[in-house]
């Protein structure tokens, strides 16, 4: 018998006893499409997290040596010495460095949803778009080099809304230090849209710190060269400075999403495995019902492998059914995620990629195959006389 | 005359408990190709156990049974399968039809276990289906058959793969006089070639009997004399 007859033979069965099949692939739909709504999560941050690597401009991020936060998240106490700056820009031509640029990160609020990030650089020599090159301003006007020292603000987009800040605000720091809104951001990707720019001065002195920064920016003239060049200021600074890399940072978040992963996978393994068993109850249940019919196929001529295939491709097909109204129904459960989080976080923190489709369809097939084997195993064995009640 | 058939001293011992019984008693028997043979006997004389083993269904606990010098007795499960799938066709007296198939599928199955392409296996049970009387039921699903319909039907489906040999256990056993004739007339006439086809029948009913070109008579897992 070829496959599409098996398959149609394996779709009647199903249909014998259509509400039973429909509730079983209920289960299914349910215990996927909460796998998938549990790892979109995981797949929307580690897209969040590309986007806003490549929005970081810096090859590599110098923190004080034996910190033990990422450099994206750093410690909002500024604790790396400016005097490191002119160090390291002595080892511009050497190492074909571009620009060193201390920074000073502090943020307000939580990252709830009531909160930004205060990013603050030197604008006598920099740029905000040499730091993040695909910044757009949407209203208003950049920090000039003039303001180092001034008290003036640009609002990335998801930040205006958060602290409810227009074009010409005042944003209050402390009693006595209050910023002007002088440019508003056009939405973007990444940590940027949750962001308040100022000149760097102007935060330290607000922040009573001197001489100290919570990091060090360095951009390359060859980007390729990051790694060898971290290496390089890691050996020179030994015990003072640790230089990261963009990769380094991607790899250490990387890590933490995937120790997500495997958590919400968890999770979600005890509704895969009650779906499971739902899926191989309903077929062993299938084959004693049919175990007459089983006898007669084996009587006129089944081999016990047709059998076994039979009642495995049953198996199958509620799985794959499952699984693939579980891709959808979990899609829509993202939507639904992202849409109840919209006001709180600037990124889709849920995500149905390629690879967590491919993901979900692997989990329903290994799913089928294993629910269908026991059944399948009892149906092939079956004595034929037995079966049929001769006996 | 050719023999077709051979249960060479075969016993069938079945445990039960901690005693065992025995259904047949080293019983030989041969069929020749193209008679009918009745097996008689009182319920629980061994009939069944007997077709069980001609057939393939089962293995005795000691004998042979050889279809045309084929031990089938010895045949690993999946041969054996292939071997009643090519050499015989079965009938049973509760037609046995696979519910969920209707008529044409249901005689197409076999077909279908031997890969006959599709438009072949079609054309083949729509032809037997003619022969039986039910072209026009061909899309009726079991459960919209009478009893004699889903017999005709069992009918066809055992002829579909055109076996050597026939088995037929009580196939008129239930249904009413009239129709089990119609069934009777079906299975006992002659092949194109006015050649009969090789029948062993399992019935009670002498009538039914006295249509086979042999009878034998079992009691206690043993011929009688």
């Amino acid at each position: 018998m070829n496959f599409a007859d098996l398959s149609t033979l394996a779709l009647r069965g199903l249909m014998r006893r259509p509400v039973r099949t429909l509730l079983t692939i209920i289960g299914i739909v349910v215990a996927v499409a909460s796998m998938v709504v549990f790892l979109s999560l995981g797949e929307g941050f580690r897209r969040a997290l590309g986007d806003q690597v490549s929005n970081i401009g810096p090859d590599i991020q110098v923190q004080l040596a034996g910190s033990d936060t990422s450099s994206v998240f750093g410690s909002p106490i500024p604790d790396v010495p400016i005097s490191f700056v002119s160090k390291l820009e002595t080892l511009k031509e050497e190492l074909g460095i571009r620009q060193v640029i201390p920074y000073m990160l502090t943020a307000r609020g939580s990252f709830s949803g009531s909160g930004y990030v205060i990013l603050a650089y030197p604008f006598e020599n920099t740029k905000l778009t040499d730091v993040y090159p695909n910044m757009k301003l949407g209203s208003g006007r950049w920090i000039l080099p003039s303001e180092g020292n001034a008290k003036v603000a640009v609002v990335g987009s998801q930040a205006a809304k958060t602290a409810k800040l227009a074009l010409g605000d005042e944003l209050r720091l402390s009693r006595t230090d209050r910023y002007k809104v002088v440019g508003l951001l056009e939405k973007g990707e990444g940590i940027t849209d949750s962001a308040i720019f100022l000149p760097f001065a102007s935060l330290s002195s607000t922040l009573a710190v001197s001489g100290k920064a919570t990091g060090i920016a360095i951009k390359l003239n060859d980007a390729a060269d990051a790694r060898a060049t971290a290496n390089i200021i890691n050996q020179r600074f030994a015990g003072d400075l640790k230089a990261q890399t963009q990769g380094d940072v991607v790899q250490v978040l990387d890590k933490a999403i995937a120790i997500g992963d495997a958590f919400r996978f968890g999770i979600s393994l005890i509704a895969l495995i009650v779906g499971g068993l739902a899926v191989a109850n309903t077929v062993m249940m299938g084959v004693y019902e049919r175990t007459k019919e089983f006898g007669v196929i084996r009587a006129i001529g089944a081999k016990p492998s047709f059998v076994f295939q039979l009642v495995v491709l049953e198996s199958l097909l509620m799985a794959l059914l499952g699984g693939v109204g579980g891709i959808f129904v979990g899609w829509l459960g993202t939507i639904a995620v992202n849409f109840a989080v919209r006001d709180l976080v600037s990124v889709e923190i849920a995500q149905v990629t390629f690879r967590l489709v491919g993901l979900a369809v692997g989990v329903a097939t290994v799913l089928g195959l294993l629910s269908g084997l026991l059944p399948a195993r009892t149906a092939s064995r079956l004595v034929i006389t037995q079966a049929l009640g001769r006996n | 005359m050719t023999q077709i058939l051979e249960a060479k001293d075969i016993s069938k011992i079945y445990p039960s408990g901690e005693d065992t019984v025995t259904a047949l008693n080293h019983l030989s028997l041969s069929f020749e190709a193209g008679k009918i043979t009745a097996i008689v006997g009182p319920s629980g004389s061994g009939k069944s156990t007997l077709l069980n083993l001609l057939a393939g269904f089962d293995r005795p606990s000691s004998g042979s049974v050889k279809h045309q010098s084929t031990d089938i007795t010895t045949m690993p499960e999946t041969l054996l399968a292939t071997y009643r799938l090519a050499h015989f066709g079965f009938i049973f007296q509760n037609y046995n039809l696979i519910s969920i198939l209707n008529a044409q599928e249901n005689v197409e199955m076999p077909l279908s276990l031997a890969g006959v392409p599709r438009a072949k296996r079609s054309a083949t049970a729509i032809e037997i289906l003619k022969r039986v009387g039910l072209a026009k039921r061909s899309t009726h699903y079991p459960n919209q058959l009478s009893g004699g319909e889903q017999q005709r039907v069992a009918i066809a489906r055992a002829l579909a793969t055109n076996p050597s040999v026939l088995f037929a256990d009580e196939p008129t056993g239930n249904l009413d006089t009239s129709t089990g004739k119609g069934i009777l007339e079906l299975l006992t006439e002659p092949m194109e070639g006015s050649q009969h086809r090789t029948l062993i029948l399992i019935t009670h009913d002498m009538e039914v009997a006295a249509r086979a070109d042999t009878i034998v008579r079992i009691r206690d897992g043993a011929l009688e004399a």
